[in-house]
């Protein structure tokens, strides 16, 4: 009981918890929408509660926990990612996932998590060593951190995901501070990495990036999804179409309607009203994080909130983005509003973190 | 030192305010494309949205009928299957058995059982990929043993259907070809144009042109909610088709037959108007062709074949076929002289077989001459030395004047589409179109109807319709309730008169021209015979055993008009056969049983074999 007490306690950020059901909420709404009494919303509860359970058993934990073990979170984390390599299952063409039992789970999801973890304690290591601002060394050093990641899910491929590593990454280090000689290095070497790895991509992903540039190039191929998606969105216009009546869900022509494009979905339902209040949630969410990333009490605390935060905040601006067609279209699930067990059951870990990081 | 890291905390806690406006630009940045693209495009995206949804579906309606004069169906609809597949069902066994579509037995079976075009099959399946619920053309109008295959086959034939719809079918066949025409597949064209649905059938040529609004009605349609794999989830609304007006036409059944009948074998046309009213009692064009091969999408063979007969049987030449009118052409000559008094009727000329002009010889058709000849003898005998006289004294222009108020040079106004104008030639229309004078020995040549003249058998039937009824044109046309039109001329009865008797004493003379070949018992016909020569020294003579052999294309083209009875005429005929020889021969026989046989009709003409 003293445990749970602690957990519920008023040095706990309750706003924060609550934006993150209200979105939670019109997430399970949305999804609702879509397949009547359909499977998914019942399964998407059950991962809410799964989550909810995994929130509550983060937050029994404290922060020093984390930092003792983040290293066997990291291995356990490459050594999930190599399995869905060899066991992995293939869907949409790319083996992301590992069957244990009735369910899919999603390594790289976790991942994230373990990647952050591990950034909090090597960015305190450096904090602690006063190499901060950092140079070309520790550059190289939270690089190699990353590397592992970066290449088992770009393997896999799942480019976005890979994206995400080196964004949460970038934005630590931005936010730690780079020498500006090494910041010169790290631009050329990321041009010189982009030109390298455009020749590796395999044609899908080529052709996304192809389409995001022309969407209406080849309409019914590689800018299929785009040009439906902006349709979607832009058909909402001022006050959507109405709950469950938007055309271009119902009728199928967004693609993976209630994972990477419910924005879509929603959008159209709910019009650019609907999305401006998505939207304000989605920012005072992010707010909300940052708010809490200046209670933090030492730089290990600091760090881990502040690669926690980002996390969120590029899978936000990333997907609502590609689904605009601002951005190219990768596979990144928008937190708490597309269906998905990993993603969702991560995304209560990674609030849990986020609050015991803090925690007095 | 924990002061310092107190300090580092806090300075860089600092930048999280930074981070704070980075986050609140982004968000910024994604309302305002939200923005964009919902309210100020949203109007675009939605109409957008809206044709991905809704999905049209053509309804055509029934075309109208086609009659001549007595309700003999001359063009009429019959109900056809035509073979559909849902690509869907074929698909989704191809990818279970992980095989190309093109090795699956439903395609197989298709091509080599049914009959069904590869090429076509595979772009039907090609298309369908994308939305596979939508069911695809792939057959029109099985025959009855395709039929029967896909029934016996249905099991293995996945998604495939066959439904019913409508084809058009022109029971006589050839006989009303070039008349009522035939209607296809509209074009991509008027597909674009926004006037009709693919897969719609419109009228390509003939009356099916010409009419094709009345006939072909307004079209209908359907909507239909689809999903994005193309399957129709619910109605949204329909438009009701509205069936086309049937065209009941002056044609004459009877008449028709016997002019198919007349010209076996033979190539050439005829027109057979009422005098009175211009309504076209006949219209034939030798050789024909099959109508009933273009409805359904006419074959590249069959295409070919039509297209690479050099008796070009696609051409109606009744309308657009143009020769010289030869000798035809005098009884405009005639009329010219008469009415600017440049032609005294009674004045006889001397025909010694030829006539010098300037440095050439004119002949006359008959080498020995005719001797003393006045107008009647002129006509009667088709004199040249008499003309030539004529001519020369009107000249071109004015002759040329003549014939443009008598309907040549210019389209009659016949409904039906294509029409030729023909030429009749000025001097200003030789400058323009050969840069050079106008040489006198050419005028002539043009009072013989040789030379530049072209006319159509429906502009010469139109002209003997003016002698027939005594002084008007009239406009033919085919629609039985057209109003009638005339035009009158304002040319002295009395000079229409004299031309008419010499049109008589044609036939009925026994010197005339075609008295043994146009002569009718108990019925009086007047008539012209010409002759039209296609420039001489395109002759091609060969020798072949001593006989001469005229090769058959430069030859000589035989006309003959006709009206009849004489004295209150009831029908004008233009009769053209090509390689004819001379008119009296082979073109004056068709005019006559033409003519018999609508007399008889009539009930003018008693006995079966008249005039034999």
């Amino acid at each position: 009981m003293r445990v749970n007490k602690g957990i519920l306690s008023k040095r706990l950020d309750l706003g924060v918890v609550f934006v993150f059901f209200l979105i939670s909420a019109i997430g399970l709404f949305t999804l609702a929408g879509i397949y009547e009494g359909s499977i998914f919303l019942k399964r998407q509860i059950l991962w809410h509660v799964i989550g909810i359970a995994a929130f509550l058993g983060v937050l029994s934990f404290d922060r020093k926990f984390f930092r003792e073990w983040v290293w066997f979170f990291y291995i356990g984390a490459i050594a999930l990612l190599i399995m869905v390599l060899i066991v992995g299952k293939v869907g949409k063409g790319a083996q992301r996932w590992i069957i244990i039992g009735p369910f899919r789970l999603q390594p790289s999801e976790f991942a994230k998590i373990a990647l952050a973890l591990a950034l909090g304690s090597v960015f305190e290591h450096f904090s602690v060593k006063g190499r901060i601002p950092l140079g070309l060394r520790e550059v190289l050093i939270v690089g190699a951190v990353c590397l592992p990641f970066f290449i088992l899910t770009a393997m896999q491929p799942d480019l976005g995901t890979a994206l995400i590593f080196v964004l949460v990454a970038a934005t630590v280090s931005f936010f730690a501070g780079i020498k500006r000689g090494t910041l010169v290095l790290c631009l050329l070497f990321a041009f010189v990495v982009a030109f390298v790895g455009w020749n590796h991509l395999k044609p899908y992903q080529k052709n996304r990036i192809i389409a995001f540039l022309d969407p209406k190039k080849d309409p019914y191929r590689t800018g299929y999804h785009i040009i439906q998606s902006r349709i979607a969105i832009g058909s909402g216009r001022l006050w959507g179409k109405g709950y469950m009546k938007g055309t271009q869900s119902r009728l199928n022509f967004i693609p993976e309607k209630h994972t990477d494009f419910i924005f879509p979905t929603f959008a159209e339902d709910w019009g650019f009203i609907g999305v401006c209040v998505l939207l304000f949630l989605y920012f005072v969410f992010i707010t909300r994080i940052i708010e809490i990333c200046k209670r933090a009490k030492n730089p290990y605390a600091l760090y881990t909130t502040v690669a926690l935060g980002a996390i969120f905040f590029w899978h936000i601006v990333i997907n609502v983005g590609m689904t605009m067609g601002l951005l190219p279209v990768v596979g990144v699930p928008l937190p708490l509003m597309s269906y998905g067990g990993s993603a969702t059951v991560a995304s209560y870990i990674t609030l849990g973190l986020i609050l015991v990081m803090v925690r007095e | 030192m924990p002061l310092d890291r107190e300090k580092q905390l806090t300075r860089l806690k600092k930048r999280l305010e930074g981070f704070g406006r980075v986050a609140f630009l982004a968000f910024a940045v994604l309302v305002g494309f939200s923005f964009y693209l919902q309210v100020i495009k949203g109007d675009y995206y939605y109409f957008l949205s809206e044709k991905n949804r809704i999905r049209v579906y053509p309804l055509f309606p029934p075309r109208g009928k086609i009659f001549d004069r007595e309700g003999n169906v001359l063009a009429t609809n019959y109900p056809t299957f035509d073979l559909y597949i849902v690509p869907y069902y074929l698909f989704k066994e191809c990818r279970k058995e992980k095989i190309p579509y093109w090795k699956h037995p439903t395609f197989r079976l298709l091509v080599k059982e049914v009959g069904v075009d590869e090429e076509r099959l595979k772009d039907n399946l090609e298309k369908g990929k994308r939305a596979p619920f939508v069911p695809r053309l792939i057959a029109k109008g099985l025959t009855e043993s395709q039929l029967a295959k896909v029934e016996s086959l249905k099991w293995a034939l996945r998604g495939v259907y066959v439904d019913a719809a409508e084809t058009r079918r022109y029971p006589y066949g050839e006989l009303f070809a070039h008349v009522v025409g035939y209607v296809g597949e509209v074009t991509e064209k008027d597909v674009k144009s926004l006037k009709f649905y693919p897969g719609d059938s419109v009228g390509k040529t003939g009356l099916e042109k010409y009419y094709d609004e009345l006939l072909h009605g307004i079209g209908g349609w359907e909507s239909w909610e689809v999903d994005a794999l193309g399957h129709r989830i619910k109605p949204v609304a329909k438009s009701i088709p509205t069936k086309g007006m049937d065209l009941k036409t002056t044609l004459l059944l009877p008449l028709q037959e016997k002019a198919k009948e007349l010209f076996e074998g033979k190539i050439g046309a005829v027109v057979a108007l009422d005098p009175n009213t211009g309504e076209v009692l006949a219209l034939y064009s030798s050789p024909s062709f099959d109508p009933n091969l273009f409805p359904r999408g006419i074959s590249v063979k069959d295409w070919k074949r039509l297209n690479r007969d050099k008796t070009r049987p696609m051409t109606n030449r009744a309308i657009s076929g143009t020769y010289p009118p030869g000798s035809v052409f005098k009884l405009v000559v005639a009329l010219a002289g008469l009415t600017e008094k440049k032609l005294n009727p009674w004045h006889k000329i001397n025909c010694t077989g030829a006539m010098r002009f300037g440095n050439r010889v004119f002949r006359c058709w008959k080498r020995q001459g005719h001797g003393k000849t006045d107008l009647y003898k002129g006509i009667v005998q088709s004199c040249d030395v008499y003309f030539y006289n004529v001519g020369k004294d009107l000249g071109v222009d004015l002759i040329s004047k003549y014939a443009f108020m008598l309907g040549l040079g210019k389209k009659t106004g016949i409904d039906l589409p294509y029409e030729a104008k023909g030429i009749v030639p000025t001097k200003k229309w030789k400058r323009k179109r050969f840069k050079a004078p106008w040489y006198p020995g050419e005028t002539l040549n043009y009072a013989i109807g040789q030379g530049y003249i072209n006319v159509t058998p429906i502009q010469l039937a139109v002209l003997s319709s003016f002698f027939a009824n005594g002084g008007y044109l009239v406009v033919p046309h085919l629609n039985l309730e057209e109003k009638v039109k005339k035009i009158d001329l304002g040319i002295p009865k009395r000079y229409i008169n004299l031309v008419r008797r010499a049109m008589l004493g044609v036939v009925e003379d026994e010197h005339g021209t075609a008295h043994w070949t146009a002569r009718l018992k108990g019925i009086k016909i007047a008539g012209k015979t010409g002759t039209a020569q296609v420039v001489s020294r395109e002759i091609e003579e060969r020798y072949k055993k001593g006989h001469r052999i005229v090769k058959k294309r430069y030859a000589e083209h035989a006309w003959f008009v006709a009206f009849a009875p004489y004295k209150k005429p009831l029908i004008a005929v233009a009769v053209v056969v090509e390689h004819g020889g001379h008119g009296s021969s082979s073109a004056a026989p068709i005019a006559k049983e033409i003519i018999a046989e609508y007399l008889r009709y009539k009930g003018l003409l008693k006995e079966k074999d008249a005039g034999k």
